[in-house]
């Protein structure tokens, strides 16, 4: 259940739109990244926000990204295999790759 | 064989039909073989001309009582049937159907409920009302396998009527079959309804289909809920306007988080993304988003709860029986450290 959500959440972003974006799906995107709650499945868990982020990068534009997503991101990167990281280049074309360096 | 070797057939006709006796050493893979082959055959026997050489073969196939043999021959039918010129459709094809559907023995019955679209369409219109009364037959029978199979095949046929057929004779039967007190029966509801709800105008689905989508909720059949909550966006986008997304709502949230069944709730989580974009933000803020919150934390509950991920239930699971091994393995070790 928690997967399907963490897999969804990101979506919703466009839909209600920048402030209500970070005032309410960032609080949740952070609990997923900061989920230990066991090892295989907290991974996975993060991998899936990983992989359906672009809606809220989109939304969020690079600042707000820069300042509110990529610090959890870059404090979780240890656990964050390849293909998350393949996904985030495709955002990091959209939005300058200095958004990741940044943090890196 | 080609079309140069036609004559083999004559050869080759007695051998497939030997096979077709209750043999041993040559029963169901063989009948599942030819049933399955036998569709293919319409190019080498000489074209769709020919192509009815091909039914008694196969009748004698559909008749069979095992399952996977019938449903083979049943498609390769329906494959004849397509490359059939309208006349032999109508000769061969139609009389196969009403010999099928007559059966005494409900194999044939279960059938011919597959053949009705295949003949349909090649039927003239004052010839198809006592078709369709003769799928209604099949809707109505007795045994529960061969309703299950004319509702199988529903929206095959619903394809082919005229538009006021299917609002007016199909859809008071598919709410008879959705009803249906065997499960076998009603489970195919919601995937039928799937199938059937884009040949509808919005109006007319939420007409047909309404008060049974809304009934699905309660429904003891855990699979319908299942394709409730899997099919849910399809479904209701197919009844938009005419029942607005908005109200559909409390229904989902009802799929989300109160079904006792983790596949439904799952089923309906991982069209959370794509229910939401189809709702303005202050429903997905003021309805969607504080279930979402809720769903979201952390699961804190013992094993044996629906909601529990399977791995936490592996691991509440085993930890026991590994501690339970250990102690067990100690004391082993220690009576035979006695006994040494």
């Amino acid at each position: 259940m928690r997967e399907h959500i963490a897999e969804n959440v990101c979506s919703l972003a466009p839909v209600i739109g920048r402030e209500p974006a970070i005032s309410e799906l960032l609080p949740l995107v952070k609990l997923f990244f900061a989920d230990e709650q066991d090892g295989t499945a907290s991974i996975e868990i993060r991998r899936k926000v990983l992989r359906s982020v672009a809606p809220l990068v989109e939304t969020l534009g690079a600042e707000a990204c820069g300042q509110h997503l990529m610090p959890e991101v870059c404090v979780h990167q240890q656990c964050i295999s390849l293909p998350c990281a393949a996904r985030r280049r495709g955002v990091a074309a959209r939005h300058g790759i200095g958004l990741f360096g940044a943090h890196a | 064989m080609t079309k140069r070797d036609f004559p083999a057939c004559s050869l080759v006709w007695p051998c497939i039909y030997a096979s077709l006796s209750p043999c041993p050493a040559l029963h169901l893979l063989s009948w599942q073989a030819i049933a399955k082959s036998a569709g293919g055959l319409v190019k080498a026997i000489g074209g769709g001309e020919h192509a009815h050489m091909l039914i008694p073969l196969l009748e004698a196939l559909a008749e069979k009582e095992e399952t996977i043999v019938r449903v083979k021959a049943v498609e390769s039918l329906v494959q004849i049937g397509k490359q059939m010129p309208a006349s032999t459709l109508q000769s061969e094809m139609k009389e196969l159907l009403k010999r099928l559907a007559g059966g005494d023995f409900f194999p044939s019955r279960i059938s011919a409920a597959g053949l009705f679209a295949t003949v349909y369409p090649s039927t003239p219109a004052a010839m198809r009302a006592p078709l369709r009364k003769l799928y209604e037959q099949l809707a109505k029978d007795e045994m529960p396998m061969v309703r299950s199979a004319a509702f199988v095949h529903m929206p095959a046929l619903a394809a082919v009527v005229e538009r006021e057929v299917l609002t007016s004779e199909l859809s008071p039967l598919f709410n008879e079959l959705s009803q249906d007190m065997q499960e076998s029966v009603r489970e195919l509801a919601v995937d039928n309804m799937e199938k059937m709800v884009g040949l509808l105008s919005p109006e007319e689905a939420a007409r047909i289909f309404g008060s049974f989508f809304d009934n699905v909720q309660m429904e003891k059949c855990s699979s319908m809920r299942v394709n409730k909550a899997k099919h849910f966006v399809k479904l209701v986008a197919a009844m938009s306007p005419a029942r607005p997304l908005r109200d559909q709502v409390p229904a989902y949230i009802h799929l989300l988080s109160a079904d006792p069944e983790v596949e439904v709730r799952n089923a309906a989580a991982a069209n959370l993304g794509l229910f939401c974009a189809k709702l303005d933000a202050a429903t997905v803020k003021g309805q969607i988003l504080p279930v979402m919150r809720e769903l979201a934390q952390p699961e804190d509950q013992p094993a044996g709860q629906g909601g529990a991920n399977p791995n936490q239930q592996v691991v509440r699971s085993v930890v026991p029986l590994c501690l339970c091994g250990d102690e067990v393995y100690a004391r082993g070790k220690c009576c035979c450290t006695g006994l040494w």
